[in-house]
């Protein structure tokens, strides 16, 4: 478990600016959303942090390591140790969904056996026991989802990042996931930032909140705090 | 980042093979100023120069008339059978030409050919400038027809629709809609019909000969055999081709911004009392056009003496051919060199395709452009230049190689765009996904890119093979002796010995394009193939 911290981090595409001077601290074990409108930057956020979009300024810091610094320190995203969950999910056509969730152990080397061990144990984490033989192609929304989830866990990442995850799913099936998220937060401690356009949504689930707005960050606090400041969001 | 490298890498190899040689032919022609502009200026080169532009003329205009005619019959008519002929329309796209040519020989030789024996000797004459145009035209027309229904079946019909409502007629909603949408399309693709004309080599040889037309690329390769000195004024000649393609530069299109849109169903257009007569002629065109010179190949293959369909007179002698060593070398060489040639290009046109759809910048389509300057070069020209390029300081006359690094440099832009097209279509979390989960990048490339690709990955592979194995033109200018391809042994076989061997390996040659289409279509799920 391990805090995350983003020092001035500054991103434009072009003359555009997505990101302005962002500072922010998710500290070891909580759980923090990015919540803003569509176009806000909270996306190439959590890209940055995953490193697959590179800062043109700041610091950002995964525990004691520097990932991404001016000087010239960079670590790949492959080698971050970050668990990530895509909104599209992302789950491979081609491989069932054992294979799937045991990924990140098969690039690490470990042996057949003992991955599908870890991802049995992981998948009736997320309550998935009894479709490791399926192909992608028939499991519903929100049981891919699940898979996309298993993968992201299955390694103990220092971070878990969440973008949308929940955003393709009915709003029945929406509200299970998330508390379902939350709990497994809990039970584990992982650090997690959460990416929602979703108001209700993070206020259930978080234990920070970030607005963001325009690139920028407009207010941070404690779902408690953004109740009684409903103008804020 | 891993790529940088690829790129610098794809880009000297398309420098290397395929740019290179043409630079050679630019330089190799205006080495000498004063001889270059004395070739260039002489009776030959614009007897040459006025035949082949005859030549493109004529067969661009038909090619769109039938093409086009086609397209718009079946895709907004209720001509009968329309799915069926779209398939069947479109079989002429894969043969190469000089069979068409070798099947047309068998149909309309003066002499012997089943149409002469069948309505008497000579009704018709395929050596001659209406002849060669004629095939030409059948071999080409699918371009036409392809590209036109495509662009009608994207444009919205509701346009057309549209123009019902406003009281017009058929005829006038197919001359102020229709036509106008089509019009970009038709220009494009009359462009590719002329390209494929000037650069056509094997159908004027075999059919201009005997009638003393001379183009300018037998001229060209007939320079190179015959000439001691041949190899620069076969250069300069080579220059004149290149006119040719600015030609489609020349004409101005109109693009239309309406072309897209939600595409309804179009409300087809009742021929009403024609229905009878339109379905007939289009009969009569695929019985002509595509079954009568199928058959003529095929029927050809089993008969003792050419042009007499009698029982007594078939045989299966004819295919011992076969087993000659010559014939059964050659065939064994264009396998391996087109196998060869498709392995390279797939992974040389992978690595192109990677840089350009997932690269995203300049670079990558700076590479497909290149890549696809020798596909639309004349065979003629690549092989003069591929001939000069490759004789010092590294000489790879007569040898395979050549010959191998001819068919990647002409045809590794057909496997960068299929792979492109698949790479297109893969939502880019994947991979990401994978990056996360700690994957390298060649880890990636193992586990998630190549089998996400791999149906397009084995389409591009057989579309290298297929006009790989059966190329001609470079072949023919690059083999030395021993090295004979499927090509070349067909040409030396109909051009010395007759046309019922011939027509024995042109049947297998039919037949490996056959099964290659087949797979091309199954491996992409219909996209490419037909």
């Amino acid at each position: 478990m391990h805090t995350l911290s983003l020092k001035n981090v500054s991103k434009a595409y072009g003359d555009n600016p997505v990101i302005r001077d962002l500072n922010l601290v998710v500290e070891a074990g909580s759980f923090l959303s990015l919540l803003g409108a569509s176009g806000c930057g909270k996306t190439t956020a959590l890209r940055l942090v995953a490193g697959l979009e590179t800062p043109d300024r700041g610091v950002i810091r995964i525990g004691d390591r520097t990932v991404f610094d001016q000087a010239g320190s960079w670590v790949p995203p492959e080698r971050r140790r970050i668990g990530m969950v895509f909104q599209s999910y992302a789950v491979w056509p081609h491989m069932n969904v054992l294979d799937n969730v045991a990924y990140p152990l098969r690039v690490n080397g470990v042996a057949p056996k003992e991955r599908r061990a870890q991802a049995r144990e992981v998948l009736s984490l997320v309550g998935l026991d009894d479709l490791e033989h399926r192909k992608p192609a028939q499991l519903s929304g929100g049981q891919q989802q699940r898979v996309a989830l298993a993968r992201g866990l299955i390694m103990r990442p220092d971070l878990l990042l969440l973008d949308e995850p929940l955003s393709n799913l009915d709003a029945k099936l929406r509200i299970r996931m998330r508390r379902d998220i939350r709990r497994i937060q809990q039970e584990t401690g992982f650090t997690v930032l959460y990416v929602t356009h979703d108001q209700e949504e993070a206020l259930e689930i978080s234990d920070r909140i970030v607005i963001m707005e325009a690139g920028e960050v407009l207010a941070i606090g404690t779902p408690e705090e953004v109740r009684r400041h409903p103008h804020l969001a | 980042m891993a790529s940088r490298g690829t790129f610098w890498f794809a880009l000297l190899l398309l420098c290397v093979i395929g740019l290179h040689p043409l630079l050679r032919v630019l330089l190799e022609a205006t080495e000498d100023g004063p001889a270059y502009l004395e070739t260039v200026f002489s009776a030959d080169a614009w007897w040459a120069l006025w035949a082949t532009a005859r030549l493109a003329g004529a067969t661009t205009l038909t090619a769109v008339i039938i093409g086009t005619a086609l397209a718009w019959l079946t895709s907004r008519t209720d001509l009968r059978g329309r799915g069926a002929l779209r398939t069947v329309l479109t079989i002429p796209y894969i043969v190469p030409p000089y069979i068409a040519a070798v099947a047309w020989i068998n149909l309309a030789n003066p002499q012997v050919g089943l149409l002469n024996t069948w309505f008497g000797a000579g009704t018709v004459n395929i050596y001659s400038f209406t002849g060669l145009t004629w095939v030409l035209s059948l071999s080409f027309y699918p371009y036409v027809f392809l590209t036109v229904r495509g662009a009608l079946e994207n444009a919205d019909p509701s346009l057309e629709d549209a123009a019902k409502m406003s009281g017009a007629g058929t005829w006038r909603v197919f001359r102020d809609v229709s036509l106008p949408l089509m019009t970009p399309a038709i220009v494009s693709s009359g462009g590719l019909v002329l390209m494929a004309t000037v650069s056509a080599f094997g159908a004027p040889a075999l059919l201009g000969n005997p009638a003393r037309i001379e183009v300018l690329s037998t001229r060209i390769y007939e320079s190179l055999t015959s000439d001691l000195d041949g190899i620069r004024y076969a250069s300069s000649l080579a220059t004149l081709l290149f006119l040719f393609a600015l030609v489609p530069l020349l004409i101005p299109t109109t693009r239309h911004a309406v072309l897209t849109g939600k595409a309804s169903r179009p409300s087809l257009v009742r021929l009403g009392r024609t229905r009878g007569l339109v379905s007939g002629l289009v009969g009569m065109f695929i019985l002509v056009a595509v079954l009568l010179p199928a058959l003529a190949v095929c029927l050809t293959a089993f008969m003792r003496i050419a042009g007499q369909f009698t029982w007594a007179n078939l045989t299966l002698e004819n295919f011992a051919v076969l087993g000659t060593t010559a014939t059964s070398t050659a065939v064994m060489n264009s396998l391996a060199l087109g196998g060869g040639a498709a392995t390279v290009s797939v992974m040389l046109g992978g690595a192109i395709a990677f840089i350009h759809v997932r690269g995203k910048g300049r670079a990558g389509s700076l590479l497909s452009s290149l890549a696809s300057i020798p596909l639309a070069t004349p065979g003629t020209v690549l092989g003069v230049g591929l001939l000069l390029a490759w004789t010092s300081p590294v000489d790879l006359r007569n040898t395979a190689w050549l010959l191998l690094l001819a068919y990647v440099a002409k045809y590794v832009a057909l496997a960068a765009r299929a792979i492109g097209e698949g790479l297109g279509t893969i939502d880019g979390a994947l991979p990401e996904a994978a990056r996360m989960s700690g994957a390298g990048a060649w880890f990636r490339l193992r586990t998630i890119w190549i089998p996400l690709t791999l149906p397009s990955i084995a389409a591009g592979w057989f579309l290298v093979f297929m006009p790989s194995f059966s190329e001609l033109t470079m072949s023919l200018i690059l083999v030395g002796p021993g090295l004979d391809t499927i090509g070349t042994r067909m040409f030396e076989l109909q051009e010395y010995e007759g046309p019922t061997a011939a027509s024995v390996l042109a049947t297998v040659v039919l037949g490996f394009i056959i099964l290659s289409n087949v797979c091309v279509r199954v491996l992409s799920r219909g996209r490419y193939g037909i």
